[in-house]
């Protein structure tokens, strides 16, 4: 009986470590190519440690101008529709949590039936031609301004968590809900309102979707929707020649003639990889609270 | 003083402009639509543009591809999922089971574009790291990402790697919440750590994984376009093309909106039915449902 326990256990851990390593290995197998010249790495076999070290794919694609610029829109958008979702999602979530909201049955489900039912991506399509979102950097934020699903969660929360006697006695005290929203509502939600904001700005710097297809000027385009151009052969050698002419001035700090398609593809994929890297330690302290919180209704 | 009706007004306003119009810019699957006379305005043209669907070859093939797709999607996800979750909770050590649960929860934030990414660095044909493998052993290079034999491989590995730890979280709640008597009882009666998993950890979720098994039904109907947008090639178009990408590609690349319209207008009618059936079955046996 011990035998086999201590069979079961060791099998088991190495399994659980051979799981957590391949979670996090192809982070790595990246990171170490994006060190490498491009041109030694492509004669393979690089797997844990840089062969023939290098900063040039980093130099290449960070004096390119595009890639600064995908950058800044990335930063924008996440910030933007990040902050602009919360602030619109709790709004709602507060006043359909107030019982003395006039015609707050029929209110919530006009919010909920669009859980149910929708008119798929090209009416929605046509309807951003028509708002002129198409080519606009507000097709980023506006669309995503409001969020049924975080919705439900904020209203549930403010409804439990929120004591009732509280919002009473402010009341009393003649504040109005601009006040009680401001003061109590937002300030007391606090540890929810940073899980659910984690959440979105992932998918504000995630989404590649939405500059793919709805904006067509390059200078709108997030850092995602540009790496899926780099993953193009002409995208990534244009880059490179790009690098090449102003690298005059770097003279030294790396070997132009080293650096390849894939090896500036690596190190682009790095660099749209590594805000979520920093953040999902500070992540972490919330995601698993907010997946539980979304999967329990009032 | 603020009425408390205007807080939702913007969620009003914003519902109604990218929820509730596009519903009514629907009726575009009756029509012939164009930009001149908008989709109030352009002529009335029956089921003309269902007819053209169905009698598409490539609409048949997205459409078996899509169902394939999820089909092997919920056959090798599913599983396994509820599998580590199970092997997760046997860690007797808390730091290591943490640490293999913030491993495990990172795939999940990563955007599908870089997991692409990662995909075409390790499998590409020149100098992909699984080509170097192969090579060691003298097999000739192959075109993972640019192959029908291997899309699909590629596509349920990608989706494991990106969502079996997080689909853990659930039912490791779910397991934190048994009764630890029960486990004493057990290991009273003698019973090993197989059997404990086996006869109390197994069946006291079982209630959480039928539920997640059935609200996930209506997942069948859609792979998700930014997975299989970023793989697709056309090396690869003839197994990775699904009703979403089809519609993007006749859509938005082609402009034929009423046909894409009338393709959209029956998936989200086949979505609106699973989603309520599904809700249905999960409440009929005791679970909670969506609403």
């Amino acid at each position: 009986m011990v035998t086999k326990l201590n069979t079961f256990t060791v099998f088991n851990s190495l399994l659980m470590i051979l799981f957590a390593f391949l979670s996090a290995y192809p982070m790595w197998y990246i990171l170490v190519l994006s060190f490498n010249e491009g041109a030694d790495a492509a004669m393979g076999g690089i797997y844990w440690w840089p062969r023939s070290f290098t900063i040039g794919n980093y130099i290449v694609i960070l004096q390119n101008e595009i890639i600064l610029n995908a950058f800044k829109i990335s930063v924008l958008r996440t910030a933007i529709g990040t902050i602009g979702s919360l602030l619109v999602t709790s709004m709602v979530a507060y006043a359909l949590s107030r019982k003395e909201l006039p015609g707050r049955r029929q209110l919530t489900i006009v919010f909920l039936f669009i859980m149910l039912f929708n008119g798929g991506l090209i009416p929605f399509y046509i309807q951003l031609i028509r708002l002129d979102l198409i080519n606009s950097f507000w097709v980023f934020v506006i669309p995503n301004l409001f969020s049924v699903w975080n919705m439900l969660v904020m209203k549930t929360s403010f409804q439990k968590n929120i004591p009732e006697n509280v919002i009473e006695s402010v009341k009393i005290d003649g504040a109005g809900y601009a006040r009680i929203y401001f003061a109590i509502i937002l300030p007391f939600s606090m540890p929810l309102l940073a899980a659910l904001g984690l959440f979105t700005a992932v998918f504000h710097w995630n989404d590649w979707f939405t500059g793919a297809f709805f904006v067509n000027d390059l200078q709108l385009q997030p850092l995602p929707t540009y790496l899926q151009r780099v993953m193009s052969t002409v995208e990534a050698s244009n880059m490179i020649s790009a690098g090449q002419m102003s690298a005059a001035r770097d003279a030294g700090m790396y070997n132009p003639a080293a650096v390849t398609t894939k090896s500036v593809r690596m190190a682009t994929i790095m660099l749209t990889t590594l805000p979520i890297l920093l953040v999902y330690p500070f992540l972490q302290r919330y995601f698993v609270k907010g997946v539980l919180i979304g999967s329990v209704k009032e | 003083m603020l009425p408390l009706y205007l807080f939702i007004v913007p969620g009003i306003a914003l519902v109604v402009m990218f929820n509730y119009l596009p519903m009514l810019g629907l009726q575009m699957a009756f029509r012939d639509y164009n930009f001149r006379e908008g989709i109030w305005g352009s002529p009335w043209v029956g089921w003309q543009n269902f007819e053209e669907f169905t009698a598409s070859a490539d609409f048949w093939r997205a459409m078996g591809n899509t169902f394939l797709l999820t089909m092997l999607r919920l056959l090798f996800v599913f599983p396994t999922t509820i599998l580590f979750a199970l092997l997760i909770n046997e860690i007797r050590s808390f730091a290591f089971k943490r640490f293999v649960q913030s491993m495990s929860y990172l795939p999940h934030f990563i955007s599908w574009i870089v997991v692409v990414g990662f995909l075409d660095a390790f499998f590409s044909i020149d100098s992909g790291g699984a080509n170097s493998l192969l090579g060691i052993f003298g097999i000739e290079p192959i075109a993972f990402m640019g192959s029908e034999t291997w899309f699909r491989p590629i596509f349920i590995l990608s989706s494991m790697w990106k969502e079996i730890g997080w689909g853990t979280i659930l039912y490791l709640a779910a397991i934190a919440g048994i009764n630890p008597a029960l486990y004493e009882a057990a290991e009273l009666d003698g019973a090993g750590r197989f059997k404990q998993m086996r006869y109390i950890t197994l069946p006291s979720i079982f209630p959480i994984i039928t539920i997640v098994f059935i609200l996930s039904i209506p997942s069948l109907l859609s792979v998700g376009a930014d997975q299989i947008y970023a793989m697709i090639n056309p090396a690869n178009i003839g197994v990775a093309e699904v009703i979403d990408t089809y519609v993007l590609r006749l859509g938005v690349g082609q402009a034929q909106y009423s046909m894409t319209t009338a393709i959209g207008l029956v998936m989200s009618f086949m979505t609106t039915f699973l989603l309520v059936l599904s809700n249905f079955i999960s409440k009929r046996i005791g679970g909670e449902g969506i609403w």
